[in-house]
């Protein structure tokens, strides 16, 4: 069929990343298959719209009718949703996004937040937990870790870095290379499937698999009155790729997962667990970063602990 | 230090007035922008030092850096530029037309550029105040209030759009003094440094 | 229809005078009420505005910019040049060819062009003029020499386009090391060559004293110890990139300070010409994202380069025809603009037609290089002519000769890809 809808949408991946493929593009070509071609997109990648921290308040502003909304961006207009960023909260995407996703859906203060800000949440996914990708040798006991200069995304990830005596450093993506060219850090905390698209596994020396750092958590976001104002089959398909979507994305981050960490053996750079004692050490200091984050959010007057508790509820083990 | 940009005298004692005050306001943008440049190279640099010699990094610095002193810094003394001359534009049209069309075209063009900024002022104020209504705050090392980061563009363009309406009216009522205020671009102005 | 308001506006400002930052923004903002009606113009603007003002890697300009003038300031950046001006300055176009070696040794410190020529503008242009070089040629040479920073590592602009394509950015730091030494061999050429046709314009030293050569040594210590910690940081991992000009401009001002050669007056001089400065280059950059996110809407970029590689043309043909293409982009956006609102689109063409990526990535980063200095916007030597007070078509005039050897020069880096990679294929 001919498109009666043509929507645009916005993202900040660069070229043929793997969210932007199998997460973005993914969702807005279900939308046209599910609609039988009523709706189309017009589709701005790499931050032509706006900066990943700007996409929100442009679909908020429909200045772009549907975007890529990463919550570790939206601090300040999405805090309850950052709840789904805290360490430790599910080992897979496969294991988390459903539940997040259950949230977001129902009516309540995640779903609140992004309404409040003039749009309309499609799809959440909680991606693979972030992990120490250094140029050093492992980390297997608690001492390695002792000034240890790794960047990180701030927050929770600080204080469970902080727990073993590492030093949290934060800087801009794009300085990221260099910094660990030169040594300026030893490493940073990151999602497995992100090392190659940053080029970081030609710096790399090991990547531990199960350290609960927290994990980075995408959502898509349409304006408010454009999707208002869409025919309800439109509506549907939008949803119900919105559900596929988190399935599918879900499914391919943790097999991906498993490719890279291939990948990475035959590229020489050492695959390994943390031991039973540094686990031990980042448990409690997650702990500690959940307690934080509740205390921080309540004094704002957010309902932290109950979104707290009907989180860790929705997450599978 | 001398800055000939500062010695233009207003025709109208009514502008001589409004010109005094905004300078007023100007300078003290000037002397926060100023703080601004002083405060980044100090953080930046205790920061980079402090985590190569002492493992000790400024754990603050980045989130105070990129929230607020990048945002004050670029934006608060923008008007008070413009008082010093500092804008560049293309000289092509001094040399087509004579100085009272010069004139003219010059007030035209900061009265529209007034208009830019008047809409930005407008716009980035809601924001403004809409972050210190709703009391939003960035997470981070500490809790941020986001309207401390969000007032610098309305004051900054707010600012700006009062310099280039009243330098414009003033060029418009006495075309020669676009001869004065367009002196950033004259090759035998002698650079303030050295 | 927009697109005439939009460009058309830009133009008609520009010839009327219009300060550059304003008539972007104006402009742009014209186009995004044709192309989108008014409704979100106001938003957008105050958006790009609050987003872009607050950038951290933004920081590299002023904190650069603070360096150079705590150096002119004190009188050290004179010394530098007075002490090349004896040794070379005999050579013709002597102090030219020392101001483009300086730049490139600014590049190995600095990621931005437009950073590298502020700095430049304000450490060397005033004593090239006091030496009697015509302010045009003077203005001319800094500005392209600032585009060194692009190709000499470290780069904003090769790091992002890394980003973009998953090239190996530590490959193409290093690929762009060749390419730049060449450059400043073209420059180089271009100086001698102005320096034989018009004496005049650049004045030769009237005697080579040696003695006075020597003696005239002792004064650059203090720049020489800056080069060394700004470098050693940089290469030693102390200071990112980004980091880098704050760490510089701290050293800095310890020197002046140790050297007894700034007081409060000076200091404070010092800081308010390098406020003074920034405005004028955020203001047009400002502009410039307003005027870029216009031209985003329209899809005339995006559209045009569909256009060239779905053409029926052999490789070359697609390649030759995207490479003009980019020139002429040059001329209207951004740097990163281009790349960003580009290169998912040619990258994949481009390396399924079997050229390399990394070479590929040199090529189009000396491409839109050549737009920094091509009218109508040319950042950098917007940004020159603002500091130098140069007025701007003559500073578009004395960058004029050095754009045919860039065109030369760009002919030889496709036609020998060897150039490029050469370097990058000793790595492993
Ligand atoms: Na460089
Ligand atoms: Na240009």
């Amino acid at each position: 069929a001919r498109a009666e809808t043509v929507l645009t949408f916005a993202d900040s991946f660069p070229d043929g990343h793997y969210l932007a493929e199998e997460g973005m593009k993914y969702w807005m070509q279900r939308a046209e298959e599910l609609s039988d071609g009523a709706i189309s997109w017009t589709y701005f990648p790499a931050g032509q719209i706006a900066k990943a921290g700007g996409i929100l308040t442009a679909v908020r502003d429909g200045r772009v009718d549907a975007g890529y909304v990463g919550i570790g961006y939206f601090s300040d207009k999405l805090p309850l949703n950052s709840v789904s960023m805290l360490p430790g909260m599910a080992p897979t995407a496969g294991a988390g996004s459903p539940g997040y996703w259950a949230m977001l859906k129902a009516d309540g203060p995640l779903r609140q937040e992004f309404l409040d800000s003039n749009a309309v949440p499609m799809m959440g996914v909680m991606l693979d937990p972030y992990q120490m990708v250094m140029a050093t040798p492992p980390l297997t006991t608690p001492e390695d870790f002792v000034g240890k200069k790794v960047r990180s995304g701030g927050g929770a990830m600080n204080l469970t870095l902080e727990s073993l005596g590492a030093t949290p450093v934060a800087m801009p993506a794009p300085d990221m290379y260099v910094a660990m060219e030169r040594g300026t850090v030893d490493g940073t905390l990151f999602a497995i499937n992100s090392v190659k698209p940053y080029r970081v596994d030609e710096l790399t020396e090991s990547v531990s698999t199960n350290g609960p750092f927290g994990t980075f958590v995408i959502t898509i976001a349409i304006n408010k009155e454009t999707f208002e104002g869409l025919a309800p089959a439109e509506q549907e398909a939008l949803r119900q790729a919105g559900e596929e979507t988190v399935t599918h994305l879900a499914n391919y981050v943790d097999a991906n997962v498993g490719k890279r960490l291939e990948e990475f053996r035959a590229q020489g750079i050492t695959v390994y667990d943390f031991p039973p004692d540094v686990v031990t050490v980042l448990e409690e200091a997650l702990t500690e970063a959940e307690a934080d984050w509740v205390r921080r959010m309540s004094d704002r007057g957010l309902p932290a602990a109950e979104v707290l508790a009907d989180f860790k509820r929705r997450m599978q083990p | 230090m001398h800055h000939p940009e500062e010695d233009v005298v207003y025709p109208a004692p009514v502008f001589r007035l409004l010109d005094a005050g905004l300078l007023r306001l100007e300078h003290a943008a000037a002397a926060v922008g100023v703080l601004g440049l002083a405060a980044i190279m100090l953080l930046v640099s205790a920061d980079a030092l402090g985590r190569y010699f002492f493992n000790a990094p400024v754990q603050f610095q980045y989130e105070l850096t990129s929230h607020y002193i990048m945002g004050m810094t670029s934006l608060v003394a923008l008007s008070w530029g413009v008082r010093r001359g500092a804008h560049i534009r293309i000289g092509f049209i001094d040399q087509v037309v004579g100085e009272r069309l010069r004139g003219i075209l010059f007030g035209i063009n900061f009265l529209i550029a007034a208009v830019t900024m008047a809409v930005i002022c407008v716009y980035a104020a809601g924001e403004a105040w809409h972050a210190w209504v709703n009391a939003d705050l960035f997470f981070g090392v500490v809790d941020w209030p986001v309207w401390l980061a969000r007032i610098w563009v309305p004051l900054g363009c707010g600012l700006l759009c009062l310099r280039l309406v009243l330098d414009g009216v003033m060029v418009l009522i006495d075309p020669q003094h676009a001869r004065v205020l367009g002196t950033s671009t004259d090759p035998d102005t002698e650079v303030d440094a050295v | 229809m927009s697109l005439v308001i939009g460009i058309g506006g830009l133009i008609l400002f520009l010839i009327l005078g219009m300060p550059i930052g304003f008539a972007l923004a104006t402009s742009g903002a014209l186009g995004l009420a044709a192309h989108m009606g008014p409704g979100i113009v106001g938003p957008l603007m105050a958006e790009t505005f609050f987003e872009h003002s607050s950038a951290y890697l933004l920081l590299t300009i002023p904190m650069f910019v603070l360096m150079s003038e705590y150096l002119s300031a004190s009188g050290i950046a004179r010394d530098i040049v007075q002490t090349s001006y004896r040794w070379i300055g005999r050579l013709p176009g002597g102090l030219g060819i020392a101001c483009v070696a300086a730049s490139a040794m600014m590049a190995a410190v600095i990621g931005s062009s437009t950073a590298s020529a502020a700095t430049m503008s304000t450490a060397a242009f005033p004593n090239m003029k006091r030496l009697q070089y015509h302010p045009r040629v003077a203005a001319g040479i800094i500005a392209i020499s600032g585009t060194l920073a692009i190709m000499i590592p470290p780069s904003i602009i090769l790091v992002i386009y890394g980003i973009l394509t998953e090239q190996s950015i530590g490959k193409l730091l290093i690929a762009g090391i060749v390419p730049g030494l060449l450059t400043m061999a073209g420059y180089t050429l271009v100086i001698v060559w102005i320096a034989l046709r018009r004496p005049d314009m650049m004045p030769r030293a009237p005697s080579f004293d040696l003695r006075a050569a020597m003696r005239s040594m002792l004064t650059v210590w203090p720049i020489l110890l800056l080069i060394v910690v700004v470098i050693g940081s940089l290469y030693g991992g102390v200071a990112t990139p980004t980091e880098i000009g704050a760490v510089g401009s701290l050293f800095a001002l310890a020197i002046v300070l140790a050297l007894r050669r700034l007081n409060g007056g000076t200091l404070r001089a010092a800081m308010e010409n390098t406020l003074r400065t920034y405005m004028m280059i955020i203001m047009i950059i400002l502009g410039a994202m307003v005027f870029g996110y216009f031209m985003t809407y329209t899809q005339v970029t995006q559209d045009l380069v569909r256009a060239v590689v779905e053409a029926d043309l052999p490789p070359w043909g697609i390649l030759l025809l995207l490479l003009l293409v980019y020139l002429l982009l040059g001329c209207f956006l951004d740097q990163i603009a281009i790349l960003v609102l580009t290169v998912p689109l040619t990258f994949p063409i481009v390396s399924a037609l079997g050229f390399d990526g990394i070479w590929y990535g040199i090529i189009i980063t000396k491409t839109v290089e050549i737009g920094l200095v091509t009218p109508p916007l040319g950042l950098n030597v917007y940004v020159t002519s603002s500091v130098t007070r140069v007025p701007l078509g003559e500073a578009f005039k004395g960058v004029l000769p050095f754009l045919v050897v860039e065109l030369v020069l760009l002919a030889i880096l496709v036609t020998w890809p060897g150039l490029t990679l050469w370097l990058p294929g000793q790595m492993q």
